[in-house]
């Protein structure tokens, strides 16, 4: 997925769209800043655990990363991934590990990845490393 | 786009496909190879939409769920982005939402880390 493209899109749909109510980007600021927004920004990608099908984690313009419960429809934890947003997301050994692609970049020399493992079973999230390439 | 990943089904050749317009009226497409009478058993088969419906916002990525083989033969999943992460059950010919998810962003600047 084209990021730049998809940005594109999100900005000018909330101009033509206003029954969806879609924040400009100059307001994504806001949705960082702001815990209790009730906007929700784009997903940008997703991925879905093969040895436990009911957990999803999704990656998002707001520069966070929720694992999902499937079965249960709902939330089940949610780390902030970065300061910037979270492009992509790739599981590893039930959600301990994620890799996550933060920056705008779509090449690795623009790009900027990041190798975050998360304690994504408990309630509380708990870094254990956070490996970023520049 | 993604492919099929159960093991069960008897046609297993089955692709999920998201358009991609800058416009609200986009669509996911789910495309079967169909085996015709006179095809030979390399395979041959024509490639046929057998399912279509609306995801107005585009869909930044679709996956079937990983189970090789469904819990229930009711349940046949499969899971978009985009404005929401919704989880579709495509069973029996028709996509039924079944989840309709709300990414709320519920922490802080400087929590979780």
């Amino acid at each position: 997925m084209d990021a730049e493209r998809l940005l594109s899109l999100f900005k000018r749909t909330s101009h033509s769209c206003s029954q969806l109510a879609f924040p400009t980007i100059a307001s994504s600021c806001r949705w960082i800043q702001n815990k209790n927004s009730e906007f929700c920004a784009p997903l940008t990608s997703f991925d879905w655990n093969k040895d436990d099908p009911s957990l999803l984690g999704t990656a998002c313009i707001d520069t966070t990363c929720t694992i999902w419960d499937v079965n249960a429809q709902q939330a089940k934890t949610q780390i902030i991934a970065h300061d910037k947003e979270v492009y992509d997301i790739g599981e590893a050994e039930n959600w301990r590990g994620i890799l996550l692609q933060y920056h705008r970049g779509r090449s690795f020399e623009k790009g900027y990845w990041g190798l975050s493992m998360i304690a994504a079973r408990q309630q509380s999230v708990a870094w254990r490393c956070l490996i970023a390439i520049h | 786009m993604a492919w099929n990943q159960r093991t069960d089904m008897s046609n297993r050749f089955r692709i999920a496909l998201g358009s991609y317009i800058e416009e609200y009226n986009n669509k996911i497409r789910i495309i079967e190879r169909i085996h015709s009478s006179t095809s030979s058993a390399n395979g041959d088969g024509s490639l046929q939409r057998v399912m279509e419906f609306d995801h107005p916002y585009p869909a930044t990525k679709i996956m079937w769920c990983p189970d090789r083989e469904p819990v229930s033969p009711q349940r046949d999943l499969l899971a978009t982005t985009g404005d929401y992460l919704r989880i579709w059950n495509v069973n029996s010919g028709e996509a039924k939402l079944e989840a309709l998810l709300n990414n709320v962003r519920k922490l802080g600047k400087g929590d979780g880390t």
